[in-house]
């Protein structure tokens, strides 16, 4: 019992590491697909969120059609705590860092660009960071990886040896 | 529609202009000035509005508007987008909701080629709200019409003399039908989003069931683009300025659409002078004079083919008109 429990807590570390670098992929699969509709379509940052919605799935796809609805209700809320209010808790259900969320939600910092050069600017910025940090953490995943399981698997034993 | 004036202001300030707003019928401007008292021109009356968010004639009581919340404004307006109206921002103006049109001065960015690039410090708004007066057209329709045919019209008034109020609904009655003349499909080539008020490429405006919007495009591409995928039998345009866009009128007409213009002018002089006497006189079969001697919205005179006298006048605008009394018609 005592290995099989220390086994999986080795395996859900292994699953957080791949996990991380997974959500960081999936956040800058969402920049780029902003930054398209911002060059191409010069939509609206809510629009390019209903456009994006469609082709995105699960949480992150109802959270992205509810930022461009409740936009579309024009309640005089600002986008920025829209967006927080609807895309915060998807981000916080996924293994992500407090510091991964705030580079992604960087880019809304500035929507008052009147250039959409720069606007594009900004997202590339936020969509480059995140490349470098699931970069740097793809780099040594694999060992990480096989170290977290191996702890587990030790841990494991060497309480039962303890405990012997 | 009905608080699409309200709509225009962030959260934290609904409350300020609710009182405002719902003076939304009457209200023609608003103009928010930085460090300068909001001024509202309601039906041709100026008023300030005080701290509470009341009316006032009183300047003294009258509250001034801060930069801050006049970024805060124009944010809100571009939906927090402010890149995604760098085109309607270069012009000067932006549609909004509701049809109402936003115009900006601040600063110009002038490129290097001379062009504006865009507006930054933005310290003036002026907020034109719209108003579509269904039937304005009423009493210019037997002029119009020619045993059920209609005719090339150009309308010629000054600013503020409601010719564009005139053409939108003019392009409403020939779209849907009228007892005039059968339905007709109708080309708007809407550069400056005035006629049909679009706002995301929708008519914010009733333009009638027969019309298709070009919308924020120049006059003279659009002419041409709709007339090839639309198939037009109508074309409408605002503001006619430029000699080349007469001439995309002209190729219109010689493809067999008929014509409703407008353009700038106390008469026909003044477009003599800018197109040439009597160049555009052969492409309109009717040439509708405005003025504002007898309040906004007055039919001056209808000319037949450019060439006549001053006869018939009548109120663009009169509830208890009734269809068949048309407006003489000059020789």
């Amino acid at each position: 019992m005592i290995l099989i429990g220390s086994l999986g807590m080795g395996f859900r570390y292994r699953n957080e590491f791949t996990g991380r670098i997974q959500a960081l992929r999936m956040l800058r699969t969402i920049l780029v697909l902003l930054e398209g509709e911002v060059r191409y379509g010069r939509d609206t940052l809510a629009e390019c969120c209903g456009h994006i919605s469609v082709r995105m799935k699960g949480d992150c796809k109802s959270a992205f059609a509810l930022v461009a609805e409740r936009m579309r209700q024009n309640s005089g809320e600002n986008f920025e705590s829209i967006f927080r209010d609807c895309v915060e808790p998807v981000l916080k259900s996924m293994p992500l860092k407090p510091e991964d969320r705030e580079e992604f939600f960087r880019f809304m910092g500035s929507y008052g660009c009147a250039d959409s050069s720069l606007q594009l600017r900004l997202l590339e910025q936020s969509r480059e960071q995140l490349e470098t940090k699931a970069g740097e953490l793809a780099a040594g995943n694999n060992e990480r990886c096989r170290m977290a399981v191996s702890l587990g698997c030790m841990g494991g034993l060497l309480i039962i040896l303890v405990l012997w | 529609m009905e608080n699409s004036i309200l709509q225009l202001f962030p959260a934290q300030r609904r409350r300020f202009w609710t009182e405002i707003a719902g003076r939304q019928k009457d209200i023609r401007e608003i103009r928010l000035r930085v460090n300068r008292p909001i001024m509202i021109n309601c039906t041709g009356k100026e008023f300030y509005v005080n701290s509470e968010g009341n009316p006032t004639h009183n300047p003294d009581e009258a509250r001034s508007i801060g930069g801050g919340e006049l970024e805060e404004l124009l944010e809100h307006i571009c939906h927090y987008s402010l890149y995604a109206y760098e085109e309607e921002l270069r012009q000067g103006f932006l549609t909004v909701a509701g049809g109402h049109r936003i115009g900006v001065a601040g600063q110009a960015v002038m490129s290097e080629g001379g062009d504006i690039r865009t507006i930054r410090n933005i310290r003036f708004l002026n907020i034109r709200v719209a108003h579509e007066v269904k039937g304005a057209a009423d009493r210019l329709l037997p002029s119009v019409y020619d045993d059920g045919d209609l005719l090339n019209t150009l309308i010629i008034s000054p600013p503020g003399c409601g010719k564009t109020t005139l053409l939108r609904d003019l392009v409403r009655q020939v779209s849907n039908g009228n007892p005039y003349g059968r339905g007709m499909t109708v080309g708007v080539a809407d550069e400056r989003s005035e006629i049909a008020g679009a706002y995301g490429g929708e008519p914010q405006n009733d333009v009638g069931i027969r019309t298709d919007v070009l919308d924020n495009c120049p006059k003279e591409k659009a002419m041409m683009l709709l007339l090839r995928s639309m198939s037009p039998e109508v074309i409408a345009i605002d503001e006619l300025g430029k000699p080349g866009e007469l001439e995309a009128l002209r190729s219109a007409a010689a493809c067999g659409c008929r014509i409703l213009a407008t353009a700038h002018g106390n008469g026909v002089e003044d477009l003599d002078t800018r197109f040439g006497r009597g160049s555009y006189k052969s492409l309109f079969h009717r040439i509708v004079l405005l003025d504002k001697k007898k309040g906004a919205g007055c039919i001056r005179e209808v000319l037949r083919g450019g060439v006549g006298s001053a006869q018939g006048s009548g109120k663009l605008y009169d509830p208890d008109w009734k269809f068949g009394n048309g407006i003489p018609v000059s020789k």
